[in-house]
Formats: C-alpha cells, structure tokens, sequence
C-alpha cells in the first residue's frame, strides 16, 4: 500500500518533478552586541515523512501525553511510514526535524497507541469536558476522526508554520483526487492534544473568573488561538507534568514563579480548520 | 545480561542514571518501572541513589565516575552534594570539580582503571580525575569527537564506541584501555552511545527502542552473558562442525 502511495506521489506536479522536497529560504536577522544587524540566511526544507527522521519524531512524541508512559516509539513509527499525508521540515541533507504536521485516522490504525491516546482523552474528558457527551457522540464513529499532530520546536521562524498547514491541505486535496478511496479522506473532525500557559499571577487573580477566556492563556503555538475560536469541543487541565518538574526544582522555586502549563484538547471540524488556515498568515504577517 | 527500560517515554537512560561497579545512581521523578529494572538486577549488591544535580535530572550527562570515587560540577549544590555522599559507600571519594565544562559526563569516560577525557579539560581537572578516581588519564577523540563521555562507554571488560569510528582509531583506543572496542549503536541506530546505555562488569541497561541486534553486540563486547549460555553455544557450533564434518 505505502509502495503505490509513494509511486503517486512522485507524479505530483512540483516545481521540481522529481524531488519530493520545496527549499524555502528564510532570512533572519541577528542583533550583534552593538554592532550593525548581521543577516544569516537559512534554507529550510520540506519533505514527506521518512523512516530517517524516526529519532526526532520520537523525541517531539515523548511528552505527548504529559510524560505518561505510552509507546511513543510506535507512534512515531506510524508518522513515519504514512508518506501520502504529512510534513516534515528540517535541513537539507540532514535527518533532524525541525517541526512537522500530520493527521493520523484513529479509527484505520490499528495500533494500540491510538487505543491509549484515546483512553487518554476519554478520561480527562470525563474529569474536565462540560461537553462530555458530545464529546462521546462524535468518538461513536472513530473513523471520521483525525488525529492532528502539529509539533515542532519552540523558536521555529513563525513563517514557516503556515507552510506547514498549507501543505497539510494540498496533501488532502491531492488524496481526494488520486486516492479518494484513502480513509484520509472522508475525516469530519480533527482531534488536537497541545498545551498553553498562563501566568501564576493571573491564576490567583482569576480563579473566579471564568475558565473559558482564551485570552488569558498563552498558547505555546499561536495557530491553535486561531483554531480553537472554532472548535465545537476543547477543555483544558492542570498539567501532571508540570507538577512532577517542580518536586525537583523546588529549592530554585523563586526564579521560577512564571508560568502554569495547561494541556488542551479540542476537536475542530475539518472544514473549518482547512478554512483558518489562511487567518494564520495574518497572524505571521503582524 | 542486557536489559531495556525507559525513563518517563525517554530511552535516553544515560542521561538519567549513571552505573559503576559499587554503586547506582537515577535521577528523580521517574517511573516505578524505571527503579524496579535496576533494583531487581542489581539487587541488594549496591545502593541505588535518587539523586539531582543543580536541580536538573541529568545526572548521568553531569557526573563522572567508578568504583573509587564520583565528580560532580560546579553546578551541584551544598545539600546534593551532601545527600549524595551520605548515601555513598565511604570507600567512593565524592569530589565537587569547578570547571567551565561542566558536563562531565559528556567530557569523560572511564572504567576502574582508565579515563578518556576532553582535549579541553584544565589540566587541574586532569589531576584530580587521575586522584579521586585512581584512573590513568588520556585526552583523545572518538571518531573526530571531542565529547567522549557522549560516543563511547566501555566498563572494565570491553567498550562500544561511535559508529563512525575508523578501524586504525579502534586499534589505538583499544591498545590505551587495553580492552577489545566495536563500534555500534543503541536505541534503533542512534550514535549517541552514553546516553542510550549505561554499563558496569555485570549488567547493562538500554533505551527500549534498542534492536535485538544491538543488544546481541552490547552483551558480547562488554562480556555479560551467562557463563551457562556462552558454554552452551560453545557446544552447539562444536556439534554442528562435527555434522558437518
């Protein structure tokens, strides 16, 4: 199957025909202690998923689930192999992943990591989600559901980040013309897991207040403000990690006072995620 | 015998734990699984310490050690230090090193007897890993690396270097620890040795992503099979000659 898939894919119309990769370049400019501004120019590639970069993706996929034990291996193993949807980016001739996108089938893959990611969800749902049930109603029907795992670095150069999405969109139009057949494409909703932050500050201040204000939180990806405005089901929680980090650290407790790390999960339709798309850019673009 | 575990999805277990011939140590915040992998193989042979340095978990990246003596950086605080060497063997001299490479873990390598080290150490630094941990000292490189705590990790019987490293660069590391070196990898192809394994003279642990293969080389180059087993297979290929013959 992933043999055919790779065999379409290099039919696609690209720039270049044969590669399978679109180089960006991306000037960014560095301040040097007083002196004038030094540009460097750095070229960022784009690739389909390779079994290469299997070490990276298993390094974002570890703290996934808060830094629950689950087979984070397998996981990124199934990234990795799905060619016909996804996106790395990283650096030519290099194996390291800077950041990637992609939308697994939960109810295709049959895997026991998606069993435990599910029972993941299914469980801080029933401890945190207002929208259980509905939640529950949309989960009935697994296969319509898309696991979208959006991760990267934390100082990616933002303009690469609608790239990313956008090549997630052409990667499902090409399906649906080439292989509409594919489970990939006849998803409704997609599944998100990401975190966000919020001042320690502000958690006193308020507690009162309600819990649905997204402008208090800080979002450790600015695309998921944007989604989530749109999303028919989110909740957040206190994240366990967070808690396990500060048993460590406490004696270092004063210079570290900052922030609180919520995990968020949401389900957008696909639609309406393929719409907001084009709302990231403005985002970059400020 | 060789024996896969993770600390918290991560097997990167050189990065949070640090083996010697008398003593463990594991940082804080793992699993039960994690302690339990190490307490059933080491049993009651030697303490298993939680520890942390400077308040990180990366202990094994940050200290450097063996049978006679521990070095912790600059980082370390007061009441860790005092932690650690309360939970120490006393014969294990615990030394607090001020150097501006403070990862030592990264920068030195050594069984009982000898050291590798960083071509950028002070030579202060050399003296007193030649002192506290009764080592011979060389400063080299593996495969071109100036970290060799990272791309090798070898305990009193045998080592296991960078993948990359040339057969003539083999054959000189090999004649200064005179003990037999391969090059390889852990945890499904990753060159970074010390962090995917930790080794001492009768165990061995590894990332779970390590392949069979992988395994098959660390329990040969660092010589922890069975004795029962190693005879065992001594006599089934002498059998199969004999079949053949």
């Amino acid at each position: 199957m992933n043999q055919g898939n790779q065999d379409k894919r290099k039919q696609r119309d690209y720039e270049d025909d044969d590669s399978e990769e679109e180089e960006i370049e991306q000037p960014i400019s560095v301040h040097n202690k007083g002196d004038m501004e030094e540009e460097i120019n750095l070229d960022f590639v784009f690739l389909d998923p390779n079994q290469k970069q299997f070490h990276s993706i298993k390094t974002f996929m570890n703290g996934y689930l808060e830094g629950i034990s689950f087979k984070s291996s397998e996981l990124a193993n199934i990234i990795c192999d799905q060619v016909e949807l996804g996106t790395m980016v990283g650096q030519e001739d290099e194996d390291n992943v800077f950041g990637f996108t992609t939308i697994l089938n939960i109810g295709e893959i049959k895997s026991n990591v998606i069993g435990e990611i599910l029972h993941y969800v299914d469980t801080k749902s029933q401890q945190f989600n207002k929208q259980h049930q509905q939640l529950q109603h949309i989960f009935q029907t697994p296969k319509k559901i898309g696991l979208f795992i959006n991760e990267r670095i934390l100082n990616l150069a933002p303009q690469l980040v609608p790239i990313l999405h956008n090549q997630l969109k052409e990667d499902i139009n090409w399906l649906q013309k080439e292989d509409p057949s594919n489970s990939l494409t006849n998803l409704d909703y997609l599944l998100v897991i990401t975190k966000s932050f919020k001042d320690n500050d502000q958690q006193k201040q308020t507690q009162k207040k309600s819990t649905t204000d997204l402008n208090d939180l800080i979002f450790q990806k600015f695309e998921d403000f944007v989604f989530l405005q749109k999303s028919v089901v989110s909740f957040r929680f206190l994240s366990e990690g967070s808690k396990q980090t500060q048993q460590v650290s406490d004696f270092m407790k004063t210079e570290q006072d900052g922030q609180i790390c919520y995990r968020l999960i949401y389900l957008i339709q696909l639609k309406d995620y393929l719409a907001q798309i084009a709302n990231i850019e403005k985002y970059v673009q400020q | 015998m060789a024996n896969r575990c993770q600390f918290e999805n991560s097997n990167d277990i050189g990065v949070f734990s640090k083996l010697t011939n008398a003593y463990c140590l594991v940082a804080l915040g793992g699993s039960e699984n994690f302690y339990s992998v190490f307490e059933s193989e080491l049993g009651l042979s030697m303490p298993v310490i939680h520890c942390s340095i400077g308040g990180t978990r990366i202990i094994g990246r940050l200290t450097a050690g063996n049978k006679n003596g521990l070095l912790v950086p600059n980082t370390c605080t007061d009441q860790e230090l005092k932690q650690i060497r309360n939970s120490l063997p006393d014969e294990v001299k615990v030394k607090r090193v001020e150097e501006k490479l403070s990862a030592l873990g990264n920068c030195v390598a050594c069984n009982d007897y000898v050291a590798l080290i960083h071509s950028d150490l002070d030579k202060e630094t050399e003296e007193i890993i030649a002192d506290t941990l009764g080592v011979e000292v060389f400063r080299t490189t593996v495969a071109q690396q100036v970290l060799v705590g990272t791309y090798c990790c070898f305990n009193n019987q045998g080592g296991l270097v960078h993948p990359l490293t040339t057969v003539e660069e083999l054959d000189e590391l090999a004649n200064l620890l005179q003990i037999p070196l391969c090059a390889g990898t852990v945890n499904r192809g990753s060159d970074i040795i010390a962090s995917g394994l930790v080794v001492n003279d009768v165990a061995a642990f590894c990332g779970l992503d390590t392949t069979s293969t992988e395994i098959t080389v660390i329990e040969k180059i660092f010589k922890l099979q069975d004795k029962n087993k190693q005879n065992m297979e001594v006599q089934i290929r002498q059998d199969m000659m004999q079949e053949l013959e």
